[in-house]
């Protein structure tokens, strides 16, 4: 169906198809009238128990921030050392599809942890971060990340590396890494605002 | 030990003195950069470290040979070390009476110090380890005890490292005369 | 036929994953350049 629908070239219609919808959303007021649909969302967050927990026992969430940064520095080097070999930086006598399949089961799981935690903390201060423009940021950031590796970067190796324009898997390395660079930095810059 | 609290304190009130240090601690942007880039390192430092350590355990990249993978991970982890160290650093000459007497941060240098013995350990027992089980899923159970020990210590570093924010143990919260003496308080001192 | 799908299939990812790192690289320099810009004035009016 999708070969007959986007022709020869579906994947390259679809992330075409996500900026334009994404620029058409951040540009008009679709924007606003979705943040304010999620208010209560947020209010709701609050009065789950994660948040209630986080709320009353201080030591529970600095337990939870602490947990999110160890999974953090996981995600971070399987993040590095995928990135890296893709820029040809680092183990550079094993093959890209071998390092980044590698490192794949170690993202997923610091991911699925960080996520955990993540939604743990939110709950805690959902009304404080709603206000936040920084944590929009994050969330966009976050969900380009996992757009990006699961959508782009995994697809891609999947194909013949060898034969692939090198510059190309730069490109899509240093892309990589500046979004994930972002979604840590922002997500620092959540706890020094508000 | 109130001998030794009264020299850290005296320091940390000297440091305290530097127009540099209360430049740093009021410049919002300048100090959680700094703070950011603290954090953000992790990715490089313990992100490499515990790539090595899982491996050793046989959870982690077992496809890579595991001295070639900790030698060549080696690099980019100090590179990251050498950031945090910098970093850290910086952010106690920013508020250093504060720090110094924060238990947070008293045990986290003392499991630093332990981690870093480990570390030690753990390589001149990689060195003499030889070659024959590199491409193993697990390296020799020696190696395995070190690796958990250093995930085990890190996690605690970084939890202490995190709980150095709350006031929770502060002096100026009056903690019992135990824990005061363990952060170093100083009775009647006037500076936090 | 099937090679010549494959090959399309390899090119449709190669030109996605161009399009996708594109668009994430302009979007990142926008996003921080504004960010220091940010900084820069508040610097500026702390400071003059």
């Amino acid at each position: 169906m999708n070969r007959a629908l986007l022709g020869p070239y579906p994947r390259t219609i679809s992330v075409g198809a996500v900026i334009v919808f994404g620029l058409a959303f951040a540009l008009t007021d679709a924007r606003h009238t979705t943040w304010e649909a999620l208010l209560p969302l947020f209010e709701w967050m609050e009065a789950t128990s994660p948040g209630v927990i986080s709320q009353t026992y201080g030591a529970v969430f600095a337990l939870v921030e602490a947990a999110h940064l160890i999974a953090m520095a996981l995600l971070g080097g399987a993040v590095l050392v995928a990135d890296g070999r893709l820029l040809g930086l680092i183990l550079r006598d094993f093959s890209v599809s071998r390092v980044l399949d590698q490192s794949h089961r170690l993202f997923v799981w610091s991911l699925t942890a960080m996520i955990l935690s993540g939604v743990f903390m939110a709950c805690g201060v959902a009304l404080k971060v709603y206000y936040l423009n920084v944590f929009w940021y994050k969330m966009l950031a976050l969900v380009t990340g996992v757009f990006f590796v699961f959508f782009i970067r995994r697809p891609l190796l999947r194909g013949d590396v060898e034969n692939m324009n090198p510059q190309l898997l730069r490109l899509v390395g240093i892309a990589s890494l500046m979004i994930w660079f972002s979604v840590a930095a922002t997500g620092r810059w959540i706890g020094f605002s508000g | 030990m109130d001998v030794f609290n009264q020299l850290i304190y005296d320091f940390a009130a000297w440091v305290d003195t530097h127009q540099w240090s209360t430049a740093l601690h009021e410049s919002f942007y300048v100090y959680n950069w700094i703070e950011s880039t603290h954090v953000v390192a992790l990715t490089l430092s313990l992100g490499m470290l515990f790539l090595i350590d899982l491996r050793m355990l046989g959870l982690a990249m077992a496809d890579i040979p595991a001295s070639t993978l900790a030698r060549r991970l080696s690099l980019p982890m100090f590179l990251g070390f050498t950031v945090m160290i910098i970093t850290g650093l910086l952010l106690f000459y920013a508020i250093p009476v504060r720090s110094a007497q924060s238990l947070w941060l008293r045990i986290k240098l003392v499991l630093l110090f332990a981690a870093a013995i480990n570390a030690w350990l753990f390589h001149r027992r990689l060195r003499t380890a030889g070659q024959s089980w590199d491409t193993a899923v697990k390296a020799p159970v020696r190696l395995q005890v070190g690796a958990s020990l250093s995930i085990t210590l890190w996690v605690l570093i970084v939890i202490c490292g995190r709980l150095i924010a709350y006031d929770w143990f502060d002096c100026r919260a009056e903690p019992s005369s135990f824990i005061a003496t363990l952060a170093g308080c100083i009775a009647d001192q006037e500076q936090f | 036929m099937e090679e010549k799908n494959s090959a399309n299939g390899n090119k449709d990812t190669a030109l996605a994953a161009l399009l996708a790192a594109t668009a994430v690289i302009i979007g990142f320099i926008i996003y921080w350049s504004d960010e220091i810009q940010a900084v820069r004035e508040m610097l500026e009016l702390a400071y003059g």
